[in-house]
């Protein structure tokens, strides 16, 4: 998960939802500040597979590398839901959810913006599976909200990280519809 | 939304609702002034699509859109183009593809060029899509690059006179491929002159395909020869009157020399020009080459099977281009 302000996003969140008595678990890149550990006991777990570095020389958008072991680490953690915060996160938690039948919940934490929606391979594709694919999409701001009904037409509440509640109900939504 | 207006803008829309909700976005940002312009979309979406793309779109509040569906997959590109301009309610009729980004003063330069060559069709400049520069690393991409006036007129970026659209009777359904082009040859037929607005640019999206996606994709141009046989004085534009670009003419020789070489090893050398051709197709330098070279089967497989295409339309259409 690249950049710091979604780093910071995603420890917060974390951080709430173990505040709250839920077992939080972070699977992540080992390139990344939360790798290992997060800081505030939340175990991380993840790694990485393919050289990124050829992947971004052929356009693609990434970070893509760490995707096959994500996807093994939701297959063996018996989830309840999977929460992802990249496009491409969104993907491996997709493929997860079309065989557990549990839900995925995305949040779309930058504001989208015209020149970022199709500048690289896959981008586009992945954003949209993210926004139209996950059981539900949320956004921490006003200003992700308002980019992301003008970008993709696609109408999300604003949830902040540290609300443990807003997310808790989010999830218990989520598993309603599918059943759980 | 009432009365007449300046322009009317036309999109037909299939498959890609993302894209047209960038393009219409992109048209709420035009420079014309409102009350001079309109857009009219006809589309096969699905109704809650329809109503969170274009329903809800602020041109639409604005009351400058206007949208026609039609049951999915019974519309083309010539029967959604004619649907739309016959509703335009604009003396000119400028198309676009929702797979395009105008740039802001797009439409006031296509107006104000089309006052200043009363009855002229007026041809902007299309180029890949700057925010997109990126997807060009892949090795199938599709774009438009398009500096008028062009011999095919494209309707990405056209505009036509109401009255003369009226009297070609608009598109030809018939077309499987180049209804545009085949527009453009009739006005031309008819008199009628194609003047370019270089400055009126709309950015074309460049988008990445898997090798089968791009031979699925590029199937429909077999249907080509259709349009060469309606309008025999498109061979000018051909290399040597027959091939439909120089790649197509190396491609083909390639591919003679692979079947050739089954009976005499030595013909295998009719490769070596398209392998060359296709191995600086990057530009210069050791890594263009490298990436080139690498990319070189599944270009070859891709121009190979246009060029067969072409071939079975050739046959369908009894006339000749590869």
């Amino acid at each position: 998960m690249p950049g710091t302000c979604v780093e910071q996003h995603i420890h917060d969140l974390a951080a709430a939802l173990r505040g709250a008595g839920h077992s939080a678990r972070l699977i992540t890149s080992p390139s990344t500040r939360m790798g290992g550990r997060s800081g505030v006991g939340v175990p991380s777990i993840g790694g990485k597979l393919l050289p990124e570095a050829l992947l971004q020389r052929r356009g693609f958008a990434g970070p893509l590398a760490h995707l096959p072991l994500t996807l093994r680490d939701l297959a063996k953690g018996n989830f309840d839901v999977a929460h992802s915060f990249s496009p491409a996160d969104a993907l491996a938690a997709w493929a997860w959810a079309s065989v557990t039948h549990r839900p995925v919940a995305f949040t779309c934490i930058e504001p989208l913006r015209r020149d970022c929606l199709a500048h690289l391979r896959l981008r586009r594709l992945l954003l949209s599976r993210a926004v139209e694919g996950s059981d539900g999409v949320i956004v921490p701001t006003e200003t992700a909200r308002a980019a992301l009904w003008r970008w993709m037409a696609v109408e999300a509440p604003v949830i902040e990280a540290w609300d443990a509640a807003a997310h808790e109900r989010l999830y218990r939504e989520l598993l309603a519809t599918r059943g759980h | 939304m009432e009365g007449p207006v300046a322009v009317s803008v036309v999109v037909a829309s299939h498959a890609r609702h993302l894209r047209l909700l960038w393009l219409l976005n992109a048209l709420e940002e035009q420079t014309l002034a409102p009350g001079l312009w309109e857009v009219v979309v006809v589309h096969d979406y699905d109704p809650a699509t329809a109503e969170r793309v274009l329903e809800r779109h602020p041109l639409r509040e604005a009351q400058r859109l206007r949208h026609i569906a039609m049951a999915p997959g019974t519309g083309s590109p010539a029967s959604q183009r004619n649907l739309g301009w016959r509703a335009a309610r604009g003396e000119l009729v400028a198309f676009t593809d929702d797979d395009c980004r105008p740039e802001p003063d797009w439409l006031e330069r296509m107006v104000t060029t089309a006052a200043g060559t009363a009855g002229d069709v007026v041809q902007g400049a299309t180029r890949p899509d700057p925010f997109e520069h990126g997807v060009l690393a892949a090795p199938h991409v599709r774009t438009m690059f398009i500096e008028p006036v062009g011999s095919f007129a494209q309707t990405c970026n056209i505009l036509y006179p109401r009255d003369l659209l009226d009297r070609l009777g608009g598109f030809d359904e018939q077309a499987i491929t180049g209804e545009d082009v085949d527009l453009s040859l009739r006005a031309r037929a008819a008199g009628a002159g194609i003047s370019g607005a270089p400055e009126a640019i709309v950015n074309h999206a460049v988008e990445s395909h898997t090798l089968p996606g791009i031979l699925r994709q590029n199937l429909k141009w077999r249907h080509l020869a259709y349009l060469v046989k309606r309008h025999p004085e498109l061979r000018r534009e051909l290399t040597l009157g027959v091939f439909w670009d120089a790649d197509h003419l190396w491609a083909s020789v390639a591919l003679a020399g692979l079947i050739a070489a089954s009976r005499n090893r030595g013909l295998i050398v009719l490769t070596a020009p398209y392998a060359l051709r296709a191995s600086r197709r990057r530009g210069p330098g050791r890594r263009a080459r490298a990436v080139a070279v690498a990319e070189l089967p599944g270009q070859a497989v891709r121009q190979f099977a246009e060029v067969l295409g072409l071939a079975a339309g050739s046959v369908r259409h009894r006339t000749l281009v590869l």
